[in-house]
């Protein structure tokens, strides 16, 4: 037997065994089981007195030695893993620190050993996260469940392992419910953003746990649910960039985890500089070969589409319950004054939020926020936008009225600053963007007087508070504000004989594309259609260009658009110059905006009757365009245009698609305030520079490479070299021997370094 | 220029800092910072004279021995051995038994001389720290302390105080055993039923064919193991438990109704107070009557016996004592069986 003399070789060290036992498992049978025997020796005096053990270090290496070979004796070595569990369960407050870095480092050993499941790792050690009281173990715990989870969430993800982990930190959550219990929760909350932010955790039950968390009875946890749906997908978004590669790392994350992402991208450059410079071997093309894949990989990785996610905000179940829950157990009076003011903010951003995106109605929050609607009270702004983001079409306006009517009161008045009235006009603005109705026609009215104001950042605020409603509901502003397009609008429908009203609960759906009969009608003029049943080979071909914008083409074809664009101008003022308004100019505007109104075409129906090529009927249009093609982005492009030449863009960007688009978007504080007007004070623009430098490093470029360690460069040794090898050669005599001119030539330009040294040449 | 700036400086004391909407108020200069928490209040040592009594010297010796040079460890030990006190504490002990597995010889010498000296009855308590010890030297990677190992053991053994080796005897005798067939090589982890015999491959395996010759001290190590055999498994039956042999019954059944007596744990094998089950060296199991000792050596026991074949075989010293063990444990299988 050959393998006995190998046993003749007797280990003198653990690392020797390890070793030979990889080799040969069979025949190191006994040393393992003497080292085993040995472990559990150890293992009972530590027991008997965990805290004065002494002989950490051979423990160390014996617990190591035995996770490593363990695989090679899976009878022997059975209850190994328990043993550990037990020792780090029971122990784990006394242990020395690196015993225990081991014994977890051995366990998760065992679970890439697949020994363990993952599930068992996790529940030995999840644990320890809240009951141990070292700071460095915990963060140890922490990026070891983090990793664990991600692993196996690698290619698929793992809905049971998911689930046990979530199940525990639902009770952990549920345990310590209470305002004493401030750690363990907020663990279980700090472990769930983690992982929803590496995008390994996207489903409604990790939303659940936050929704659970933001309920919490302690306030760091709540706030930490809170802060959880405000900002965790913008957190996701950037780790997903920054995953990429699209992004650098300019951005400070939030630390923690940013550590294992590190952008390991091989250098190239370096290799290949390495490789003209090196020995050409055969390892070294090899290595060379395998960074080009890893880079290829890595840039297909970045073409790859983003997957779909939704925001934590709408997968939750139940948000009625959830905002209302918030609302009263966080922010009512009956709460008492657990939270601060900065925090208070926060879950009313939340619940605000929450209220826009669902359009939920919780009415008590509105007459909650006239309560800090003054001009004195500190974050105001943030006050204001929170009513913004609470405000949707469905909150019936008489209690919403009272919100604007106190913004009006307080803010905007003769005897306040121009930058608070301006936040008034604004926040105003803003509300009524998504709920037209919570304002009266003359309170409007005395708004939008302010146009006339001084101060241009509440005159652009009233300006554009005019320009909301004129896209509205014209009809609630004064005469002179309604502007021309507006006022043609409303003659118009006064004399097809409807008014438009604006209704409460009326929803504004959209049908089709808005301007799409331009296109059939486009179509129609080139001919395009005819051309469909005849040569189809061509037009396929065509169609396959289509799908791809041609950026050129398009704005050769804008060029061309302009002339006739003024020239619609032109015709409309000659009209209106007369003080008579062309109903078909006044149709063309009007009957675009509103596809849904059907029935109002009937109508138009003997107006067209005069010019039956000349338009196309809207539902026509959608029927026969909708039916019979696909539309390719290159018609899209086209639409646009066409819709440019009929003037209808102001209509659909300004105009009531965006006020229906508009209850999900968040207000930002900051832009309540307007635009800034005037210079900036040097603080500013200090603080402006300061921020502009945080990333930059400065200094020379020299100072820069000479920090770094490099080899000496041909210049530095040009200038080291002895002047004896140089004194025969041309650089020196030719100097000599050159001509007036030349030797003028250098002369000069020493003299001019001379002067000014730091001028570059 | 100097008055110009101070003159600026001055006044913007008195200016009223500009407030801004939906900012915070600044903080004014007076503001003192109260959010801090002190978790604890450091106060240094109180007093700096200390008297140094020979009690503390020693204590200072005693946390010495855990030195990392091993001169003065062995040095510490020195020391100790010659200022024992009366009434020796479990300091020194939990400090000193961890140098079992020391790895100097001389400071595992100084141990051994150092436990020598002890008087053996502040001994007892701890002996079963000590055999833990012992036990992890017998097991130990490196051969001189694993050759040293017995030394401590024999000395365990050979306590005068009657209850030291029946402390070692009763409460790890499988434990040992184990550690012995490391110790000398022997393979007896395959545990094998009462009914079977050793399979015919282990009698060529390499545990079994090591020659004792090359295991340092293995002379020594069969005395060891001699006597804990001899301890274990003769019988020195007290007399109360002859007398009550040999006492009349009552009735023919009365001694169904007694708890039996003979064993130490009669009710072990139910179970009651164990929270880690069938953990093989974990346990300690009760073995405090040879019935017990018996039924777990049997286990053990071919391996015990091939091993000590071999070693018979070589002749000599080793041989002789080989032989002595066979002879004894013929005996003893006799005996105990013929008890049953």
């Amino acid at each position: 037997m050959p393998k006995r003399r190998r046993a003749a070789l007797l280990p003198s060290n653990i690392a020797l065994l390890q070793n030979l036992i990889r080799r040969d498992p069979g025949s190191y049978k006994e040393e393992f089981l003497v080292q085993y025997r040995h472990y559990a020796a150890q293992k009972e005096i530590l027991g008997t007195n965990p805290s004065g053990f002494h002989d950490t270090e051979a423990f160390l290496e014996q617990i190591g030695f035995i996770a490593q070979v363990c695989t090679c004796y899976p009878n022997e070595t059975k209850e190994y893993p328990e043993d550990l569990a037990d020792l780090l369960k029971t122990h784990h407050s006394v242990l020395p620190v690196e015993l225990r870095e081991k014994i977890v480092q051995s366990l998760v050993l065992l679970r890439n050993r697949g020994i363990i499941s993952s599930e068992r790792l996790i529940q030995v050690i999840f644990p320890l996260l809240t009951s141990t009281n070292s700071k460095s173990f915990r963060k140890d715990i922490y990026t070891t469940l983090v990793r664990i989870l991600k692993n196996a969430n690698r290619n698929t993800k793992t809905p049971k392992l998911n689930r046990t982990v979530q199940t525990l930190l639902f009770t952990l959550l549920e345990s310590t419910d209470g305002p004493a219990a401030a750690p363990d929760g907020l663990w279980a909350a700090k472990l769930t953003r983690e992982l929803w932010r590496r995008s390994i955790w996207d489903d409604p039950r990790t939303v659940e746990i936050m929704k659970q968390a933001a309920l919490h009875g302690n306030t760091k946890v709540a706030v930490a649910g809170v802060s959880f749906f405000l900002g965790v997908d913008r957190e996701r978004e950037r780790a997903e960039r920054k995953k990429r590669g699209l992004v650098d790392d300019d951005e400070s994350s939030s630390g923690a985890s940013s550590d294992d992402e590190k952008d390991d991208k091989p250098q190239i450059s370096g290799i290949k500089h390495r490789m003209g410079i090196n020995k050409k071997t055969g390892k070294r093309a090899r290595k060379l070969e395998a960074a080009m894949r890893a880079v290829k990989k890595k840039e297909k990785g970045a073409s790859l589409p983003t997957q779909l996610n939704f925001s934590a905000i709408h997968l939750l179940h139940d948000p009625q319950g959830f905002a209302e829950r918030l609302f009263s157990q966080t922010l009512s009076r009956s709460s008492g004054n657990k939270f601060t003011l900065e925090q208070r903010i926060q879950i009313l951003n939340l619940v605000s939020r929450l209220i826009g995106v669902h359009k939920l109605s919780v009415l008590g929050l509105y007459s909650y926020l006239l309560k800090y609607l003054t001009p004195k009270q500190r974050n105001v702004t943030q006050f204001m936008a929170a009513t913004a983001q609470a405000s949707h079409d469905l909150v019936p306006p008489d209690v919403l009225s009272p919100v604007i009517r106190k913004i009006a009161d307080e803010f905007v008045s003769d005897g306040v600053a121009a930058e608070v009235a301006a936040a008034g006009l604004n926040t105003i603005r803003e509300i009524l963007t998504r709920n037209p109705l919570a304002i009266e026609a003359d309170l409007l009215q005395d708004l939008t007087a302010y146009k006339g104001s001084k101060s241009k950042s509440v005159m652009m605020a009233a300006r554009s508070l005019i320009g909301l409603y004129r896209d509205i509901a014209p009809d609630m502003l004064s005469r002179k504000d309604r502007g021309k397009i507006a006022s043609m609008e409303m003659s118009a429908a006064a004399a097809a004989g409807e008014v438009k009203k604006l209704q409460f609960g009326v929803e504004n759906v959209v049908q089709g594309i808005p301007g799409l009969e331009l296109l059939e009608k486009w179509r129609k003029e080139q001919g395009l259609d005819k051309d469909d049943e005849g040569a189809v080979p061509k037009d396929a071909d065509d169609d396959d260009d289509a799908w791809e914008v041609d950026v050129s083409d398009s704005e050769e074809s804008d060029s061309g658009w302009i002339d006739v664009e003024s020239e619609v101008e032109y015709n409309v003022s000659d009209e209106e110059d007369g003080d008579d308004l062309n109903p078909d100019a006044a149709e063309e505007l009007s009957d675009d905006d509103d596809d849904d109104d059907d029935d109002d075409s009937d109508k138009e129906e003997d107006v067209e009757d005069n010019q039956p090529n000349k338009r196309v009927r809207t539902e026509d249009a959608m029927q026969t365009l909708m039916a019979t093609k696909i539309l390719t982005p290159a018609d899209f492009q086209k639409l646009d245009e066409l819709r440019t030449k009929a003037g209808l863009d102001k209509i659909l960007h300004g105009g009531k698609a965006a006020s229906v688009a508009k209850h999900e978007d968040t207000v930002d504080a900051a832009s309540l305030l307007g635009p800034k007007t005037g210079k900036a004070g040097k603080e500013e623009r200090l603080a402006a520079v300061m921020e502009g430098r945080q990333d930059r490093q400065f200094g020379s470029k020299k100072s820069k490479k000479d920090s770094q360690p490099h080899s000496t460069t041909n210049k530095e040794k040009a200038r080291k070299k002895n002047f004896i090898m140089m004194i025969h050669k041309r650089d020196v005599q030719g100097k000599n021997k050159k001509s007036l001119r030349d030797k003028q030539k250098v002369l000069r330009a020493h003299i001019e370094r001379q002067k000014n040294p730091k001028r570059k040449r | 220029m100097g008055s110009q700036k101070k003159k600026s400086e001055k006044k913007k004391d008195f200016l009223k800092p500009k407030l801004k909407v939906g900012k915070t108020k600044p903080k004014a200069t007076s503001y003192t910072e109260l959010g801090f928490k002190a978790k604890a209040i450091g106060i240094p040592e109180q007093s700096i004279t200390k008297t140094h009594t020979s009690r503390d010297k020693f204590n200072h010796y005693v946390s010495l021995a855990r030195h990392h040079s091993h001169t003065t460890r062995r040095e510490a030990l020195a020391y100790l051995q010659s200022h024992i006190p009366e009434e020796v504490d479990s300091s020194l002990f939990t400090s000193i038994s961890p140098l079992i597995l020391d790895p100097t010889p001389t400071v595992r010498a100084a141990v051994l001389s150092l436990v020598h000296a002890i008087p053996t009855s502040s001994f007892a308590p701890h002996v079963h720290l000590i055999s833990l010890y012992i036990h992890s030297a017998m097991t130990h990677l490196a051969p001189d302390i694993r050759a040293d190992s017995s030394k401590f053991l024999l000395f365990a053994l050979k306590a005068e105080d009657a209850d030291i080796p029946m402390q070692v005897v009763t409460r790890s005798w499988e434990k040992t055993l184990h550690c012995f067939g490391s110790l000398l090589g022997w393979d007896l982890a395959t545990t094998t039923g009462p009914g079977d015999t050793v399979p015919a491959a282990n009698w060529n395996k390499v545990g079994n064919a090591t020659n004792l010759d090359r295991i340092t001290n293995a002379s020594q190590h069969l005395d060891a193991l001699s006597l804990f055999l001899r301890l274990g498994l003769s019988e020195n039956l007290t007399p109360e438990m002859q007398a009550q042999r040999q006492v009349p019954l009552y009735h023919a059944d009365t001694s169904k109704h007694l708890i039996p007596r003979n064993t130490s744990a009669p009710y072990a094998r139910l179970n009651l107070f164990a929270d880690d089950k069938g953990r093989r060296w974990t346990t300690i199991s009760s073995t405090e009557d040879i019935g017990a000792r018996y039924q777990i050596l049997k286990g053990i026991l071919p391996g015990i016996l091939a091993g000590l074949d071999s070693g018979r075989r070589q002749g000599g010293e080793i041989g002789r004592k080989c032989k002595h063990l066979i002879d004894f444990l013929d005996k003893t299988k006799i005996e105990t069986e013929k008890l049953q």
